[in-house]
C-alpha cells in the first residue's frame, strides 16, 4: 500500500458548495441517505397497496385511495397492481437499498474508516449522486405517463417489457432510468475501488481493513463488473422499443425473426445474480464489525470472514442459470448451475459461523446497532437456508414463481439489508450527524419491525409452498387458493404494523437531525476503528494529521489493556503483557 | 474547482498509480458492456437456422475497411503523440477520428440505400445498434482528445496532465481494439 500525500478541503462557504453541489464525501453520502429514505417511503407504500390488494381485493385501499383510484371507488385496479409490484422492485432494490448501503455508508464509511481525507475522485462521486437524482427523476416520472408506469415485474422480461407486452412510454422510461443509474452506480464503484487501494492510511494492509469496508469494496467491484451488462441489456431494450430492432422479439412479432425474448433473461441474470450480492455484502460487512464491537470480542475469524466474503463474491459470478431452471435449459446446464449455486452455501457457512463464534460468550451490549445486528443473523440464517430449496433444480420447478421465492429474496436481500441498513443508521449517527438517536424509540421500531417483517416473509413462504403464484391480482378467484384467505389477512397486518413500526425511526430520525441539542460523544459506542478517533461530527477535512495503523480493527479485552478499558484504537500498538 | 484540484494528490508517480488503477476499472466496465453484445450476437448467430438471413449477403465491405484503416492510424498517430507530444499528433488523431466517424455515417447511409434498416431483422439490428453503441463512446472520446489538443497547442502539458494523457489514450486505443473485433465479427466472418 502507498501512502499519499493528501491536501485538506477548504471549508465551503455557500449553501450550494456545502449542502447541494459538494465534493465531500460525508455530505454526498447524507445526500444518498435523504434520497434512499425518500424512496423507501415510496417503495413501501407501495408495497402495503399490494398487500391490501391481496388481503381485502374488493375493499377501497384506506385514506389515499379515493384519490387514487377514484373510478374504481378506491380499490386498487389490476393494471395498477402489475405497476405497484414492478415499481415496488425496482424502487426499493435500485432505489432505495443501492443509494443507502451503498451510497451513503460506502461514502460515508469508506475514507473514515481507512484513515483518508476524501474519496480519490471527489468530482465523479458528485456527478455521480446527481445522475442517481436524474434517474430517479425519470422513474418517478413514468409514473405520470398516459399507460403508467412499467409494468413487466421488476425483472422486466420479453414479451412483458417489448412493445408488445407494454405499449407505454412508461417502460422506456424505466430502462432509460435503470441505464442512468447504472453509469451512476459505475462511477461511484470505480471511485470506491480505487480509493481503497490507494488512500488507506500508512501501515493499514488489506486484512487490518475494517470488515464493513471489505464488504463495501467487494460490493464495487461486483458493481463496476456487471452493471456494464444490466446496461448493455436495457440499452438494448430500449432500441428495440425506440428504434425498431428485434434482440427480443421472436415468433409473429419479428419480421424475419431470429431474436430471442430468452437473451433478456440471461443478460438480466448475469447482471441480477451478481446484484442481490451486490445488495448483501455490505450488510455483511457490517454487521461482521458491529456484533464483534457489541460483543466486546475480537471479530471471529476476521481474515477467514474477508476471504469466505471474497468466495461468495467469486462465485456469485457463476451461479445465474439456477433464476432460469424453468427455461427448457439443458439438464446438463441445471445441474452444474445447481452444484455451483450449492457451493456459495460452504464459505456463506463459515462466515455466519464466525458471526456466531463473535457473538459466542461475549459481554454482549443489547444497544440498537446491536439488536438490529442479531436481526440480521437471525434473518439471513432463514433466508439463506430457503435458498437451497430454489438452487435445487427439483424443488425449483414447484416452487418457481411462487411467493416462496418472494419470501426467501425477500428475507435475502430486504430484511437482511433493511436491519443491517438500520443498524448502520443508528451505529453511525454520531459520527454523521454529532448526535445520538433515542434508544427507546430505536429498540421499539426493531421490534415493531422483525416482528413485522417476520410475519410479513414467513407468511409469504407458507402460501407460496401452498402454490400461490407471485403475480396475480386476486388469487382467490382460484378455489385451491381460497383457502389461504385467512393467513394472506395476516401476512397484510404484519405488513401493517411493520410499515406502522416505521414511524418510531422517522420521529427518531427526523427529531435526532434536525432538534437534538445534546451532541454526541467523539466516541460513545468504545470502538476502536479509525472514524472514532475524530470529533464527532467529522470535521470537513476528516483527520487533521492521517492516522499510522498499528493493529487490527477488532482489538476488544485484551487482558493486556488498563484497567477500566477493554478497546484500543487502531492507531494505538498492539498492548502486550 | 479549486476543491477538486487540491484532492490530486501530491506526486507524479502517486498519479500515475491512481490513474492507471482506476483506468483498468473503467475498461473492464466498458468491456463488460460490449462483451455483453457480442455474447447476445453470438447466441442470436448460433441458434439462427441459416447465417446470414437472407437478404443481408452483400453487405458492404469497403466502408468498413475505411473505418480500420482510420481508427488503426489513429492510435498510431496518438501513441506518437504520447512520445512527443507536439500538437500536430493529437490533431491528426482527432481528424482521423472524425473520418472514422464520417465513415460510419456513410456505412449507415449505404445500407439504407440497399434497404437495410435497423428493423429490417436481427442481424440488420446487431449491425446498426453495435456500430451506434460504439459510435457514441467515440464521440465521447473525441471530446476528451480536445483536453490534450488544448493543453499542448498552448504549451500547458506538464507531467500531471501527460497522466492523463496516458488514460485518454488506453481509452482511444481499447475503442479501437472494440472496433476491431466488431470488424471481423460482423463485416468478415
Amino acid at each position: 500500500m502507498a501512502f499519499f500525500e493528501q491536501h485538506m478541503h477548504a471549508a465551503p462557504k455557500t449553501f450550494l458548495s456545502k449542502y447541494i453541489f459538494s465534493f465531500d464525501h460525508k455530505v454526498i453520502g447524507k445526500q444518498f441517505l435523504w434520497y434512499g429514505i425518500l424512496f423507501l417511503g415510496i417503495g413501501g407504500i407501495m408495497a402495503l397497496m399490494i398487500r391490501w390488494a391481496l388481503a381485502f381485493p374488493d375493499q377501497a385501499f384506506p385514506i389515499i385511495g379515493q384519490f387514487m383510484f377514484p373510478e374504481t371507488g378506491g380499490i386498487i385496479p389490476p393494471d395498477t397492481y402489475a405497476m405497484l409490484f414492478t415499481m415496488h422492485g425496482t424502487i426499493m432494490i435500485f432505489y432505495a437499498i443501492t443509494p443507502i448501503l451503498i451510497g451513503a455508508f460506502g461514502n460515508f464509511c469508506i475514507p473514515l474508516m481507512i484513515g483518508a481525507r476524501d474519496m480519490v475522485f471527489p468530482l465523479l462521486n458528485m456527478l455521480s449522486f446527481w445522475l442517481a437524482v436524474v434517474s430517479g427523476a425519470i422513474l418517478v416520472g413514468s409514473l405520470f405517463t398516459p399507460l403508467g408506469a412499467a409494468a413487466g415485474g421488476w425483472t422486466s422480461y420479453p414479451t412483458l417489457s417489448t412493445l408488445i407486452g407494454s405499449p407505454g412510454t412508461g417502460q422506456t422510461l424505466w430502462s432509460l432510468a435503470i441505464f442512468v443509474l447504472g453509469v451512476s452506480s459505475t462511477m461511484g464503484a470505480i471511485n470506491y475501488i480505487t480509493t481503497i487501494i490507494v488512500l488507506r492510511a500508512p501501515g493499514m494492509g488489506y486484512f487490518d481493513m475494517p470488515l464493513t469496508v471489505w464488504g463495501l469494496w467487494l460490493t464495487a467491484i461486483l458493481n463496476a463488473i456487471f452493471l456494464p451488462v444490466l446496461g448493455a441489456g436495457v440499452l438494448l431494450l430500449i432500441f428495440d422499443r425506440v428504434f425498431g430492432t428485434q434482440f427480443f422479439l421472436a415468433g409473429a412479432a419479428a419480421t424475419s425473426g431470429a431474436g430471442d425474448p430468452v437473451l433478456f433473461q440471461h443478460v438480466f441474470w448475469i447482471f441480477g445474480h451478481p446484484e442481490v450480492y451486490i445488495l448483501i455484502l455490505p450488510a455483511w460487512g457490517i454487521v461482521s464489525d458491529l456484533l464483534s464491537f457489541f460483543a466486546r470480542k475480537p471479530a471471529f475469524g476476521a481474515k477467514a470472514t474477508a476471504l469466505a466474503m471474497t468466495a461468495v463474491t467469486v462465485l456469485s459470478t457463476l451461479v445465474y442459470g439456477h433464476h432460469m431452471f424453468t427455461t427448457q435449459m439443458s439438464p446438463l446446464l441445471t445441474q452444474s448451475f445447481m452444484t455451483l449455486t450449492m457451493t456459495i452455501s460452504i464459505p456463506s457457512a463459515i462466515f455466519f459461523a464466525n458471526w456466531l463464534g463473535t457473538i459466542w460468550r461475549g459481554s454482549i451490549r443489547f444497544d440498537s446497532p446491536m439488536l438490529f445486528s442479531l436481526g440480521v443473523v437471525f434473518v439471513f440464517g432463514l433466508g439463506g437456508l430457503t435458498g437451497l430449496y430454489l438452487a435445487t433444480v427439483t424443488t425449483d420447478l414447484y416452487l418457481h414463481d411462487t411467493y416462496f421465492v418472494v419470501g426467501h429474496f425477500h428475507y435475502t436481500m430486504a430484511a437482511s439489508v433493511l436491519l443491517g441498513g438500520f443498524a448502520a443508521v443508528y451505529f453511525w449517527m454520531p459520527k454523521m450527524f454529532g448526535v445520538m438517536c433515542n434508544e427507546t424509540l430505536a429498540k421499539w421500531h426493531f421490534w415493531g419491525t422483525m416482528l413485522g417483517l417476520n410475519g410479513v416473509f414467513m407468511g409469504m413462504m407458507i402460501v407460496g409452498y401452498a402454490g400461490m403464484h407471485r403475480r396475480i391480482y386476486n388469487p382467490f378467484i382460484y378455489e385451491h387458493l381460497q383457502r389461504l384467505i385467512p393467513i394472506n389477512e395476516f401476512i397484510t397486518w404484519s405488513a401493517i404494523l411493520m410499515g406502522l413500526s416505521q414511524i418510531f425511526f422517522v420521529i427518531n430520525f427526523v427529531h435526532a437531525v434536525f432538534f437534538q441539542k445534546k451532541k454526541a460523544e467523539q466516541n460513545p459506542w468504545n470502538v476502536g476503528t479509525l472514524e472514532w478517533t475524530i470529533p464527532s461530527p467529522a470535521p470537513n477535512y476528516n483527520f487533521k494529521e492521517i492516522p499510522v495503523v498499528k493493529c487490527g480493527p477488532h482489538e476488544f479485552s485484551n487482558p493486556n489493556l488498563p484497567a477500566g478499558r477493554d478497546f484500543q484504537y487502531q492507531t494505538e500498538e498492539l498492548v502486550k503483557a | 474547482m479549486s476543491t477538486q484540484t487540491n484532492h490530486i494528490p501530491g506526486t507524479i508517480r502517486e498519479a500515475k498509480a491512481i490513474g492507471s488503477i482506476a483506468m483498468v476499472f473503467v475498461l473492464v466496465s466498458f468491456s463488460m458492456l460490449f462483451a455483453t453484445l457480442f455474447m447476445g450476437y453470438a447466441a442470436l448467430r448460433n441458434s439462427a437456422p441459416v447465417w446470414p438471413p437472407s437478404g443481408m449477403t452483400n453487405l458492404p465491405l469497403l466502408l468498413p475497411i475505411l473505418s480500420t484503416v482510420f481508427i488503426g492510424l489513429s492510435s498510431l498517430t496518438w501513441l506518437k503523440f504520447e512520445q512527443t507530444l507536439k500538437s500536430i499528433w493529437v490533431q491528426l488523431t482527432l481528424v482521423l477520428g472524425l473520418a472514422f466517424t464520417a465513415s460510419q455515417f456513410a456505412l449507415w447511409a449505404k445500407l439504407k440505400q440497399q434497404g437495410i434498416f435497423a428493423d429490417t431483422g436481427v442481424y440488420a439490428s446487431i449491425i446498426y445498434t453495435f456500430t451506434w453503441i460504439h459510435v457514441a463512446h467515440i464521440a465521447a472520446a473525441i471530446i476528451l482528445l480536445l483536453w490534450p489538443l488544448y493543453w499542448a497547442r498552448k504549451n500547458l502539458i506538464n507531467d500531471l496532465r501527460a497522466v492523463k494523457i496516458v488514460s485518454i489514450g488506453k481509452f482511444w486505443h481499447f475503442l479501437g481494439l472494440i472496433w476491431g473485433v466488431m470488424f471481423v465479427t460482423l463485416f468478415v466472418l
